[in-house]
């Protein structure tokens, strides 16, 4: 299978003072697979969005190597070349919040084919009626502006207004989180068409482990700017190596009174104090597996044996 | 209302605002067309009638054989249109006379047309200047907004009635007595104070939105930034350069008449609601009042702001795809 | 014992009946869940009762106190930051930017009728059985220089500034990261066992409800339809309101 998307060694520092305080990134590195899902999983802090931004070319990093489909992703972001941005298109979290409140859809659409020169002019309307069948729009919503859509039009004129351009390769930023219930439920529905007929690669950002576990085929975990834990999804949620994974793992509550209760009591204590990353591994303060090592030398992630895909940064564990 | 409806149609749907754009454009047409209309020339003394009090009667009056002889003997366009429209007829002094017995309502007239220059140089002047200070700061953020931001501080710190006084100072002693030469140092002026508000709050409004998702979704779509600046963040500005210039307008109309009522903006034989003003105010007296002549120019120049506040308000709010409509 | 005992509250705004008809009791001592699809009047009818909701709203019940003491008449505002506390969905926005830690905690002891001398030691106090460590730095930050779970914390603790008997907590952990999330559910379970508080918690959280609630109570349309021990509710759910409610939830923690 090939590689849509690789990532070699990245880091960012975040300058202060900007709205997300604590995220940086250091010595990123993992690769998608065309047609495939992955999902990036961690929680504040952990530099989720901010690699999602470095992959799409909105934000600077320092160092390391990003290929969208082989070409290189220029570290500076007025020079990404255009080649990428219509091969890989973002999904925002709010997504009625990417939409220009002072335009309609028709005329968003048509722009971003413009832009990307996917689409000749004549072919367009064409490439409209069918972005609408494939997304479950209705003609007539083409007319609106932003805020005549309810949640899930919002998404999923963001969604064509992606693939209008052209790209195979989607960046979902907490997609679920900006919709109610029924909404989520049809979003989840068309992520996998999308996967499923048009063979979309796609970078799924996500803290809801229950999503990435339906959704995603790979995921990589990140704690504090760093990878702790890589691998297919049934290897990584399954059968947890990382103690991070593990204590993400017990910290959803299931549906279920007394397995929920179980859970919780059965929660390490654990301040979760969000203070300068240490020396050494950075889990190590919350670790309970923790041994002197850990406060010394940062682990790489390492296969859990020879050949295996499921990685984990932890020796105490490996 | 369908969502089809541009901004111009939501607006007219506005009874308030149908009433305020119809008295700005009456007013605006009577000023620029003062010199057809049958009004008393501004500058005619007439000692028999001095401080005569408003009425309505007569409304029409002969040009006296003096005035039609000037009238016959002024060239242009505009004189000899009135000459064929209007003949001898010239409406009456229905504002009442001044100490000089002219016309008020023809002084008035002419005064609106300078106080209506006044806003037309504000409004141009801030948009142009104040909207591309304000939008460059906002857009380029960082270390050139600190630097913009500091120069408009030290634009604004600038105590612009003193540098009035000088300039008009400046002129006397150097015996500038061409009246046209205060004029432009007055609208000099005013330009100056103008554009410092819109400059500020398209600046705010710029910066919140390049942050903005869309402004991203934009650059992950590989538009250029001329384009996403022209196309997505200068619309989305609008709302925001209304209020700036329903601020700033009626602030420097007010400020003309300021100046002018000082002796420090126009002067005779120019007129401006700020002279009518403060020439009604020199003719105020205990035992006399003769209220209207403070109160005409004070009355006009209210219906002014007036009108211009609720059309601004309105704009605002039809340029604004995202408010509920009624 | 019933600490807080509601019949048939009705919550208007205009003509608009959000609640209609609701009633519930929360006993002392047990934690209370409310659930319901967003529209449902949950935060309407609680925020309501506690005489929080703007003017326009109009508010009326056959019976609504707080032990035996009536709510609507009289204000329910008296009882806040004493008998009642509460916690909200964001715990960042719920503090005031503008004063430090320490100040907001000490406003909270301030109005629960502490006296000045020893709210530093209570506030202190406070924050160490919260699990919070080195409180006295705590104390001296900004909000903004906390975590979302020590804000959260900081949030706990001038609810309970007024030692009361019931806690109000609005999604209290939507807003908050996964295991800070647990963290917070773990404490809230101890604090109802440890001081024998009722909570009235407000989710839409089935794993929430299920971690933390003794019993729960279903609202669809601004009234009750389905009420009781969490094991039977989540289990054996009866109404076909409660039934639709927990399918459209599972879509989202399906396994």
């Amino acid at each position: 299978m090939t590689v849509a998307l690789e990532v070699a060694g990245v880091s960012v520092t975040y300058r202060p003072g900007r709205d997300d305080a604590v995220a940086a990134l250091r010595d990123v590195s993992l690769t998608v697979r065309r047609g495939r899902t992955l999902a990036l999983v961690g929680e504040s802090g952990s530099g989720k969005t901010t690699l999602a931004r470095v992959i799409l070319g909105l934000e600077r990093r320092e160092s390391g190597v990003v290929r969208v489909d082989g070409i290189d992703v220029d570290a500076d972001p007025s020079r990404v070349p255009r080649d990428v941005r219509k091969r890989i298109q973002p999904l925002f979290q709010d997504p009625g919040a990417s939409l220009d409140p002072m335009w309609r859809m028709r005329d968003l659409l048509i722009e971003a084919m413009d832009v990307s020169g996917s689409v000749p002019p004549s072919m367009r309307p064409a490439r409209i009626g069918e972005l609408l069948l494939a997304l479950g729009l209705a003609d007539d919503l083409l007319d609106r502006r932003v805020h005549e859509l309810s949640g899930g039009q919002k998404q999923r004129f963001a969604l064509a207004r992606a693939l209008a351009t052209g790209a195979d390769m989607l960046v979902l930023d907490e997609p679920l989180t900006a919709l109610d219930p029924p909404a989520q439920r049809a979003a989840m529905d068309l992520f996998a068409t999308l996967k499923r007929d048009r063979g979309v690669t796609t970078l799924l950002v996500s803290h809801d482990l229950d999503l990435v576990r339906t959704a995603a085929d790979d995921v990589v975990v990140l704690y504090r700017g760093r990878v702790v834990e890589s691998g297919p999804t049934t290897d990584v949620l399954g059968t947890p190596r990382h103690p991070y994974t593990r204590l993400l793992l017990a910290s959803v509550m299931p549906p279920n009174p007394a397995e929920a209760r179980r859970r919780l009591a059965a929660l390490p204590e654990d301040d979760a104090v969000a203070d300068p990353v240490p020396s050494g591994c950075a889990f190590a303060p919350r670790c309970p597996l923790v041994v002197d090592a850990c406060r010394v030398a940062t682990p790489d992630p390492k296969p859990i044996r020879d050949g295996a895909e499921h990685a984990a940064a932890c020796p105490v564990s490996v | 209302m369908s969502r089809s409806d541009g901004p111009v149609a939501i607006l007219f749907k506005d009874t308030s605002a149908r009433i305020a754009a119809g008295i700005l454009l009456i007013l605006t047409l009577v000023a620029m067309g003062a010199d057809v209309l049958p009004l008393a020339d501004p500058g005619a003394v007439d000692t028999s009638r001095r401080f005569a009090a408003p009425g309505l009667a007569p409304a029409t009056m002969t040009l006296s054989a003096e005035d039609a002889a000037r009238l016959a003997a002024a060239p242009g366009l505009a004189p000899a249109m009135r000459r064929a429209l209007f003949g001898d007829t010239v409406i009456a002094p229905l504002f009442g006379t001044d100490e000089l017995g002219r016309c008020l309502l023809s002084r008035t007239v002419r005064g609106f047309r300078l106080s209506l220059a006044a806003a037309a140089v504000a409004a141009i002047v801030t948009l142009l200047i104040g909207t591309t200070v304000g939008a460059f700061s906002g857009w380029k953020a960082g270390r050139t907004d600190a630097l913009v931001m500091r120069f408009v501080d030290l634009a604004d710190s600038v105590p612009v009635v003193f540098i009035v006084i000088f300039a008009v100072a400046f002129l006397r002693a150097s015996g500038i007595t061409d009246p046209s030469a205060k004029v432009v140092v007055f609208f000099a002026t005013l330009g100056m104070v103008s554009w410092i508000t819109m400059a500020r709050l398209v600046r705010a409004s710029a910066l919140a939105l390049r942050s903005g998702a869309f402004i991203d979704a934009s650059r992950a779509l590989g538009m250029s930034e001329p384009r996403i600046v022209f196309r997505h963040l200068l619309p989305n500005l609008v709302p925001v350069m209304i209020v700036a210039l329903s601020l700033t307008v009626p602030r420097i109309l007010l400020f003309e008449s300021f100046l002018s009522f000082l002796g420090m903006g126009v002067e005779a034989p120019d007129l401006s609601l700020g002279t009518l003003a403060r020439s009604g105010f020199a003719a105020f007296n205990p035992v006399d009042p003769r209220v209207h002549l403070l109160l005409v120019p004070g009355i006009a120049l209210a219906v002014l702001l007036l009108a211009l506040n609720v059309l601004g308000d309105a704009v605002r709010d039809a340029a604004d795809p995202r408010l509920p409509r009624p | 014992m019933t600490l807080l005992s509601i019949r048939d509250l009705d919550v208007r705004f205009g003509s608009r009946r959000v609640v209609a008809g609701l009633s519930l009791d929360v006993a002392a001592g047990e934690t209370l869940a409310l659930m319901g699809a967003s529209g449902s009047g949950k935060t309407t009818a609680v925020l309501g009762v506690l005489g929080l909701l703007p003017a326009q709203a109009t508010v009326s019940a056959k019976t609504a106190t707080f032990l035996d003491a009536p709510l609507l008449e009289s204000g329910a505002r008296r009882f806040l930051g004493r008998g009642i506390g509460c916690i909200f969905q964001d715990p960042r926005a719920s503090l005031a930017p503008h004063l430090r830690i320490g100040a907001q905690l000490e406003e909270s002891l301030e109005i629960a009728g502490v006296p000045e001398s020893s709210r530093r030691a209570t506030a202190t106090k406070l924050l160490e059985d919260l699990g919070v460590t080195d409180p006295a730095r705590r104390l001296a930050a900004w909000p903004h220089e906390l975590s979302g779970g020590l804000c959260q914390r900081v949030a706990i603790a001038m609810a309970l500034a007024g030692n009361p008997k019931l806690l109000v907590a609005d999604e209290p952990t939507t807003a908050l990261d996964v295991t800070v999330a647990a963290q917070f559910l773990r404490l809230l379970s101890n604090l109802a066992k440890e001081r024998g508080l009722s909570v009235l918690l407000i989710s839409h959280d089935l794993g929430v409800v299920c971690a933390v609630a003794d019993r729960v109570a279903v609202l669809h349309e601004g009234a009750v339809v389905e009420s009781g021990p969490t094991e039977r509710i989540v289990g054996a759910p009866s109404h076909p309101e409660t039934r639709r409610l927990f399918a459209a939830l599972k879509t989202e923690s399906a396994p």
